[in-house]
């Protein structure tokens, strides 16, 4: 009895190393930067969405969403969006957040979400990029007019 | 007559290649791959010859996409390029959506002459400009300006509301409050005193210091602030710079050198770009020493 219960239990013909291993669960995608740090000019910070505290930002430093860029008076830094390549310069005495990726229905997409201070920003192809800033007072849309359905 | 035999060859070559015998347990899309390479093909052979389904006994003799295939097939290519680089230009895309069409109901005459519409449409398509412009958010988050230095107009939305702001203007949106219409844009403030290039003797103070010199400027019209910014004209650093609602500025006591100036004008249409930029050098007056002649002489 016992060995039919063993024998049913096990795969015929099917040793333990044979054994099809278990799936292992699908690898999360690793998250894609959303844009660039360049050009930096004076004293420019950043702080994670992961993370409390600001550090230092470097030269080509990828940026995901929620984080946040600030810069003190006087220095500036260039974000190149890794999307479709538009590029914003920031001011000094600025904050900024890179938005999320997350769509809402009837909403129109945000990049860029400008808290204080001031952002130069330039599309190369306005025809097939878009770029779009949200501040406390509205939402700017420049370039191809993308809205989620 | 041997001309007419040569062009009766080709038209029997030519029409031999444009046909298939479809072979034992063949499928359409097989078919396709074996006569013109590419299984997708199969719709466009269904449609050449009039089939209502997918399915073809064995032995059937079907007529095949010839040379035009291939050709629409270059056109096609072409117009997708053209169209996808130019980005939006509802003309050419409908022109290359018709020669889609046409290509998969095996119509390739017509889609040619669709796809090369589409790449004649987007020459015919200005491109547009560059984008440009910026946004600034006053203290406290309580204001947005936006202005557009050049481009397509940017849309600016607020409480529901969406205003075109266009290459010059300037539009500044309170928190809470709809966007206004755009304002015309303020033009650069020009510089009055000194003159570009003025030598400027001056008395030194204890400290060797030499001012003050006062800054003057044409006023602008909608301009409620000036910002003034005076630098070191090889070095490019920043000497003063300050905010005043006058047409003009008197500068704090400066060492002998050459500087730059320029000033801006600020307002609700948002900051002008600067005035044309001026310099003046300072220079230390030297005291004239007279001795008059005396008796002593």
């Amino acid at each position: 009895m016992l060995l039919a219960l063993a024998l049913s239990a096990s795969p015929l013909g099917c040793t333990a190393e044979e054994t099809p291993p278990a799936p292992a669960p699908p690898a999360r995608p690793a998250l894609a930067p959303r844009a660039h740090l360049k050009a930096l000019k004076g004293e420019v910070q950043i702080k994670r969405a992961t993370e409390d505290d600001w550090s230092v930002a470097r030269e080509g430093h990828p940026l995901f969403e929620n984080d946040k860029v600030r810069t003190e008076s006087g220095a500036g830094a260039d974000l190149i969006f890794a999307s479709d390549g538009g590029t914003v310069h920031l001011g000094g005495d600025s904050l900024i957040g890179i938005a999320e990726t997350r769509l809402r229905p009837g909403q129109p997409r945000t990049d860029l979400t400008v808290l204080r201070g001031r952002i130069d920003a330039e599309l190369e192809k306005p025809a097939t990029q878009s770029l779009s800033v949200t501040t406390p007072a509205a939402t700017i849309q420049a370039g191809r007019e993308i809205v989620f359905q | 007559m041997r001309m007419a035999l040569l062009m009766l060859l080709a038209g029997l070559g030519v029409a031999a290649q444009d046909t298939a015998v479809v072979g034992p347990h063949e499928t359409l899309r097989q078919v396709a791959e074996r006569t013109v390479g590419d299984p997708a093909a199969a719709e466009e052979i269904q449609a050449l010859n009039g089939l209502t389904t997918d399915t073809v006994a064995e032995g059937t003799r079907l007529k095949v996409p010839g040379q035009e295939r291939a050709l629409a097939q270059r056109a096609l290519e072409t117009a997708r390029t053209l169209v996808g680089d130019a980005g939006t230009s509802p003309q050419a895309e409908a022109r290359l959506r018709e020669a889609e069409s046409h290509f998969r109901a095996a119509r390739y005459t017509l889609a040619s002459e669709a796809a090369n519409a589409a790449g004649r449409q987007v020459a015919a398509t200005p491109t547009p400009q560059p984008s440009a412009f910026s946004v600034e958010v006053g203290p406290d988050g309580g204001t947005t300006t936006v202005t557009v230095k050049k481009g397509p107009p940017v849309r600016v939305e607020a409480e529901g509301v969406t205003q075109p702001v266009a290459t010059g203007e300037s539009l500044s949106v309170a928190k809470g409050s709809p966007p206004p219409a755009p304002l015309p844009p303020l033009v650069a403030p020009k510089p009055v005193l000194p003159e570009d290039g003025a030598l400027l003797k001056l008395r030194p103070d204890r400290a060797g210091r030499l001012g003050p010199v006062k800054l003057t400027w044409a006023g602008v019209p909608g301009a409620e602030r000036y910002e003034v910014e005076v630098l070191h004209d090889t070095a490019g650093t920043a000497v003063y710079a300050q905010t005043v609602s006058t047409v003009e500025v008197k500068l704090p006591v400066l060492p002998a050198g050459r500087y730059r100036w320029t000033v801006r004008a600020l307002g609700p249409a948002g900051r002008s770009e600067p005035g044309a930029p001026r310099r003046f050098e300072l220079v230390s007056e030297r005291l004239k020493l007279e001795v008059q002649k005396g008796q002593w002489q």
